[in-house]
């Protein structure tokens, strides 16, 4: 362990929660206008890189953060152990892995927005914007750094609450206020069931109640061996809440009005860090508190396959930029649990594969890091081109990559990199998945090849992303287009730069994931990963520099000579048609029409699933809200009488509960 | 002899990417003799593709200005993203013992071919152009749907995708009923994301005036049309590669002379297969785009069938 000699690692990491605070008090001085732009984008930007520094040297210099903080709340600290008085942070490899994504993404997002919020100068207050984004950055770290179940739920909470408004901020649209209401309803409704399970965690498993994460940890393994079946239903629980928040399918559905109507700087820091938080929580849950099971292994293992087969195929229908890009988020998350569910299944089997296991992880955490970047980066491209021509219509928009054209050249790197084109990031982490998933016997390798099927419909659908926007001309002139000013650049700049980076070089992204491994109690002996190779002994190997090495300057040569030849320009050419090519050009929807058609078995599929699973669940729901709203509204003497009496007893109960639990 | 093998790595990788990128030229050469024999025609010279690309090296570049600027990248990427295929695929001569492939990277860069012809052929200003592209993707996600399954099976069954132990899947000793019909699949997969009639969809000249490549003339057109046919033949090797003991051939006569009957058996494989897809294909029009995805969609089922048999160990 060594420790940074001039810095206490305190500060630095209290550092980023005071400006977060800072940020969010002094912006309530100002509504609109540079000043407002500048302290939020300044301030959340110097916190999201001293969010990078604090990840850098827990999991490079190994510096250990671990520390309590005493809130004075209920009694002096020390007297009451529970649960109020005090709290834990503290980061260990796999929360510095997370924070490193969120610095990455907040980073990026908060320089954007500098001259993104000017879309907004004439008709929004800001103040309701700079409250929430700040406060909701500063509330994903907490998530992250806390180690104690119960401020952890307090603070999940919060960062919902304050995530939804960001959704809805721009309140004018009908269709932003809706999606806000949808994503905070149905994410609050299922964090119920997560803090029943997590409730149950802490108290049912040890004699006296327990809120530290190692605690909670053993308190849900002796309630493994004295209940199996309510340590299960424990589990349930909490995964329920953690999997809406990560939009696995079927719990997705809020996910692609809320990140289709967010302004697009807001979408790329959920997409790209919320739904990590939520993975960040799955891994603590399945590696950490939960012993490895193979019915979990099954479960996860499948879940991620749908939902990566569910979320890719419905992206590939979408005509609107961001609600292409929200689907392949669910699908991307997909591939994420995939790779966790993996990694179970191979630590439970029979006998037990650690060694592939460690690289499930690998893959699972490696397209997390990655998928925060690449698709934060196409949110903010998407978010470009809807600064410039006030469309997020794919059938109009068309022929801007000349006139944008570094947004342009980004928003290839980030298609390439979730299309997994050699030797770009997403490449090396989809490897990873289908190298641990496909070698193996039993179910794991019928989802490697759904794994690797879905990955050409990304590629696919990211060719109509990119091409209809930035290549085949528009049938709509947009003149007035130029490039984003240069914060915009240079938020997206930084994340492309960072997909080469990581792709090409994976050993960096090595360097900073297996402090994660070795936390969960992964080996990591059996991998061979040098800065430019990758290999799994005996199973696979992967070197990405090398074929970067060779790809790009044989590229870059042929095209040199190309360009060097005589040249002649055309102006399109529709084999004698006397339209122009631009009138001709093809809409956004017609794309993939035929391909839609033959596999219109399996949208069928999925509408009558969606059918089930969430219209028939929201009615039944819908159904216990109109019991109570009839209660509330015009209740009978004797039913409210009853229903006060019952809340009466509950509290009693509970309040009794916890004076047993903290006296000695 | 492993030893000499890695002397020479990057000698032996030079000549099977050089050769192979003359002998796709060559075979297509080679193709057409054979359709127009099959249909009773003359055809043209063997070496009439080679005098093609050469001659529209010569010409001058046409520019595109509706065209996105990937559109003019694109055939030179395409065509790295081949030749780099070539070099990490064991082929005429064997690569490296110390640098030995891996099916999903040989893939993948075989697949970003496709993907890359996409990209840029729906950049392109033309209508025709861009409906290629369309029809490109569309067909890749529909043989990736076959070849997913294959890839699943052969590395389920044999617990690795390093291609030096899964070459050859036919090892008389440890052969399996799921590697037989994943080899039966990934003979088919070669021949139709070779673009091969009938599911020669993309480029489609009596209907779309060359997809893919309408947008593109002189070097940039020589360019694209020399990756898709070293496309063709890296599909076709990958699949001699899994079928044939080569390094048994090589090993068995020493090391110069097995070398160079290895070669030669190979160059005879390729040229028996790339006449057997020439017969083939002699014998079938074009499908509609619709027609082509829903046929190649069906062959999952001999994938499918391949991958439950290696899931359950057989």
């Amino acid at each position: 362990m060594v420790n940074a000699p001039f810095i206490q690692p305190k500060i630095i990491f209290l550092l980023p929660i005071a400006l977060c605070l800072l940020c969010s008090i002094t912006s309530l001085f100002f509504r609109r206008g540079l000043i407002a732009r500048a302290l939020i984008s300044l301030l959340t930007s110097i916190s999201s890189v001293l969010m990078l520094a604090i990840a850098v040297m827990c999991s490079l210099f190994g510096v250990r953060v671990y520390f309590k903080i005493n809130t004075g709340l209920w009694g002096a600290a020390g007297t009451v152990p529970w649960p109020l008085s005090a709290i834990t942070f503290s980061i260990d490899g796999l929360s510095a892995v997370f924070v490193l994504m969120l610095g990455f993404v907040g980073l990026a997002s908060s320089v954007y927005s500098l001259s993104y919020l000017r879309r907004f100068r004439e008709d929004y207050d800001l103040r309701s914007f700079s409250v929430n984004y700040s406060l909701s950055l500063m509330l994903m770290y907490l998530v992250l750094t806390v180690r104690d179940l119960f401020w952890f739920l307090i603070f999940w909470e919060l960062m919902t609450l304050t995530s939804q408004f960001l959704v809805s901020f721009e309140h004018r649209r009908r269709a932003a206020v809706t999606a806000g209401l949808k994503y905070f309803t149905l994410t609050k409704v299922l964090a119920e069931l997560m803090i029943i399970g997590g409730v149950t965690m802490m108290v049912l498993g040890s004699p006296s109640p327990v809120t530290e994460f190692r605690e909670v940890a053993a308190s849900l393994n002796l309630l493994f061996l004295s209940n199996p079946t309510v340590a299960m239903v424990a589990v349930s629980l909490f995964f329920t809440g953690l999997m809406v928040k990560a939009s696995l399918t079927p719990l997705h559905v809020w996910l692609p009005d809320a990140y289709l109507e967010a302004p697009s700087n807001a979408s790329a820091l959920l997409s790209g860090a919320m739904t990590k938080v939520s993975v960040y929580m799955m891994f603590r849950l399945f590696l950490f508190f939960n012993p490895p099971n193979l019915l979990w292994g099954a479960i996860l293992s499948l879940i991620g396959a749908v939902t990566l087969t569910y979320g890719t195929m419905m992206a590939l229908k979408q005509t609107k930029s961001k609600s292409l890009l929200a689907y392949h988020s669910v699908g991307q998350l997909g591939y994420v649990v995939l790779g966790l569910g993996a990694c179970v299944t191979l630590l439970s089997m029979n006998p037990p594969n650690p060694a592939l296991a460690t690289v499930a992880a690998l893959a699972s955490l490696y397209h997390a890091l990655n998928h925060a970047i690449f698709k934060s980066l196409l949110f903010l491209n998407a978010g470009s081109v809807e600064y410039v021509t006030g469309t997020k219509d794919l059938n109009e928009l068309g022929g801007l990559g000349r006139l944008m054209p570094v947004t342009s050249l980004t928003a290839l790197i980030a298609s390439f990199s979730i299309a997994g084109i050699p030797p770009f990031n997403g490449f090396v982490s989809k490897w990873l998945i289908y190298s641990s998933t496909m070698t193996v016997h039993g179910y794991l390798p019928v989802f490697g090849f759904l794994a690797l099927f879905i990955s050409s419909v990304t590629t696919a659908s990211f060719v109509k992303f990119y091409t209809s926007i930035f290549g085949k001309p528009s049938r709509k002139l947009f003149r007035n287009a130029r490039e984003v000013p240069a914060s915009m650049l240079a938020g997206q700049v930084l994340l492309a730069s960072l997909c080469v980076l990581l792709g090409v070089f994976p050993g960096i992204a090595w360097i900073l994931l297996k402090p994660a491994l070795t936390s969960a109690g992964l080996s990591t002996v059996n991998l061979g990963v040098g800065l430019t190779a990758f290999s799994i002994p005996s199973v696979a190997v992967n070197y990405p520099t090398l074929i970067a090495a060779t790809l790009f300057p044989t590229a870059g040569i042929i095209y040199a000579i190309l360009s060097s030849k005589e040249a002649h320009s055309i102006k399109g050419w529709a084999c004698g048609a006397l339209r122009s090519p631009q009138a001709l050009s093809p809409p956004a929807k017609s794309y993939y029409e035929v391909f839609e058609e033959e596999f219109r078995g399996f949208y069928r599929f999925g509408e009558v699933l969606y059918d089930y699973v969430v219209v028939k669940g929201s009615q039944a729901l819908h159904v216990i809200l109109r019991g109570t709203q009839h209660l509330t509204e015009s209740p009978s003497p004797m039913s409210a009488l009853t229903a006060f009496i019952l809340t009466a007893l509950l509290l009693l109960y509970l309040i009794l509960k916890l004076l047993g639990a903290m006296l000695p | 002899m492993s030893s000499f093998y890695s002397s020479l790595t990057w000698l032996f990788t030079l000549i099977n990417v050089v050769s192979l990128t003359a002998l796709a030229l060559v075979l297509d050469g080679i193709e057409r003799k054979v359709r127009a024999r099959v249909q009773r025609r003359i055809g043209p010279p063997i070496l009439q593709t080679l005098y093609d690309v050469l001659k529209l090296y010569k010409r001058p570049v046409t520019h595109d200005e509706l065209a996105g600027p990937f559109h003019a990248v694109a055939p030179a990427l395409a065509f790295a993203a081949s030749l780099v295929g070539a070099a990490m695929l064991p082929s005429l001569l064997p690569v490296s013992n110390s640098f030995s492939g891996d099916l999903i990277v040989v893939i993948y860069l075989i697949s970003s071919v496709s993907a890359i012809t996409s990209f840029g052929a729906a950049s392109s200003g033309i209508p025709f152009s861009v409906v290629g592209g369309w029809r490109e993707a569309s067909l890749m996600m529909t043989s990736e749907l076959v070849l997913g399954a294959t890839v699943a099976a052969i590395a389920s069954s044999s617990g690795s995708l390093m291609l030096s132990s899964l070459m050859p899947l036919t090892k008389p000793a440890s052969i399996k009923v799921s590697s037989v019909i994943a080899l039966v699949s990934l003979a088919l997969l070669a021949y139709v994301e070779g673009g091969r009639l009938p599911f020669e969809i993309t480029e489609a000249e009596p209907e779309l005036t060359g997809g893919v490549l309408s947008g593109y003339g002189g070097p940039p057109l020589a360019l694209l049309m020399h990756s898709i046919l070293l496309k063709r033949v890296l599909l076709i090797t990958l699949f001699l590669d899994l079928l044939l003991p080569w390094d048994a051939i090589s090993n068995a006569l020493g090391a110069p002379l097995g070398l160079v009957v290895r070669a030669l058996i190979f160059i005879l494989a390729l040229l028996i297969a790339s006449i057997i897809c020439a017969a083939l294909e002699a014998l079938f029009g074009r499908c509609r785009p619709g027609h082509a995805i829903s046929v190649v969609k069906k062959a999952v089922i001999i994938s499918g069938v391949a991958l439950i048999a290696a899931c359950v160990g057989f």
